[in-house]
């Protein structure tokens, strides 16, 4: 195996790994448009009908509803980026192909045309991930303040309004409940997930400093 | 500040030594290494800031170049070595490696 279908392949399964996390960053912003909205439906409808939960709904529901829509900015931030990348990197892969079939005499004129447009390197593309995981990380650290006010509040706010709930005594509310009750779980689930990735990309950052450290010393830059 | 330009320089550099490797493994037998005006097309890289690197990574033993004579024309191809090769090894190990 030549140096550089070695590195392909180190690259190659490094791009599958993030795909899995692409999928994995999906699941929270998807999953918190839809309790978002059964929430948002859930509360003016509880307002309208219980004058005592207008105590409540307002302060809570706001301090919520803020913490909840950036927490879904961040998420969807992240899995915009990834989904971007994950673009390039097809187009990467099939520049990898083109290559192979260069060697073994099976080109395809067209996409070989097509793919020159848009040619990059595993370079690029490694770089582009690192530049990203260190914005990333600033964003990390304000998710996480988010999430922490919004699990708190989100259960406060549930619990009080369970008051109301034993009141009316509606299967609809109880769904409601532990649908939001599942919403911090998957939160909790994604930051575990995350923070695994930041002590990771943490480690990653620092081999790197030290590696352009040493080349630049090594090239006198 | 300092960082920035370690990572602009790092890329630049990264990007040279694939180059060489990629063009190289188009055609193991007949090529050893890549012309410089092609090298700097695929880096996309102005000719004076190619050269700059050029220059410093020959000095460093990552690369080297050689002349080689195309009728009347006298063609400059680099080629990796193996320092440059392990350097370029290292680096995607880093980054295939952890996370």
């Amino acid at each position: 195996m030549s140096s550089i279908d070695k590195i392909d392949k180190w690259g190659l399964n490094y791009i599958r790994k993030t795909r899995f996390y692409l999928k994995i960053s999906a699941i929270l912003p998807i999953y918190t448009i839809i309790i978002g909205i059964i929430n948002l439906g859930f509360l003016i409808y509880l307002y309208t009908i219980s004058t005592e939960s207008h105590k409540v709904i307002p302060i809570h529901g706001i301090i919520v509803f803020i913490c909840f829509i950036s927490i879904l900015l961040i998420s969807l931030l992240q899995f915009l980026f990834l989904r971007k990348w994950n673009l390039k990197i097809k187009v990467y892969n099939k520049m990898i192909k083109i290559e192979k079939n260069d060697n073994s005499n099976v080109l395809d004129e067209n996409i070989n045309k097509n793919i020159k447009m848009d040619e990059m390197s595993l370079t690029d593309i490694f770089y582009e991930v690192i530049n990203h995981m260190e914005k990333i990380r600033k964003l990390f650290i304000i998710l996480n303040i988010f999430s922490a006010i919004y699990i708190f509040y989100n259960s406060l706010m549930f619990v009080r309004l369970f008051i109301f709930i034993k009141k009316a005594f509606i299967l609809i509310f109880q769904t409601i409940r532990y649908l939001n009750l599942s919403v911090a779980i998957v939160l909790i689930i994604y930051l575990i997930y995350m923070w695994h990735h930041y002590i990771k990309w943490n480690k990653k950052l620092k081999k790197l400093k030290n590696y352009e450290i040493m080349i630049s010393q090594e090239l006198n830059l | 500040m300092v960082k920035k330009n370690y990572r602009t320089s790092n890329m630049i550099i990264q990007n040279i030594l694939e180059g060489i490797l990629r063009e190289n493994k188009k055609n193991p037998v007949i090529q050893k290494g890549i012309k410089k005006s092609h090298l700097i097309v695929y880096c996309k890289l102005k000719t004076i800031t190619a050269e700059k690197y050029l220059i410093k990574m020959t000095n460093a033993g990552y690369i080297r170049l050689f002349e080689e004579t195309w009728g009347e024309r006298i063609i400059k191809i680099y080629d990796i070595t193996k320092l440059g090769r392990e350097r370029y090894e290292w680096f995607v190990k880093i980054n295939a490696e952890v996370g």
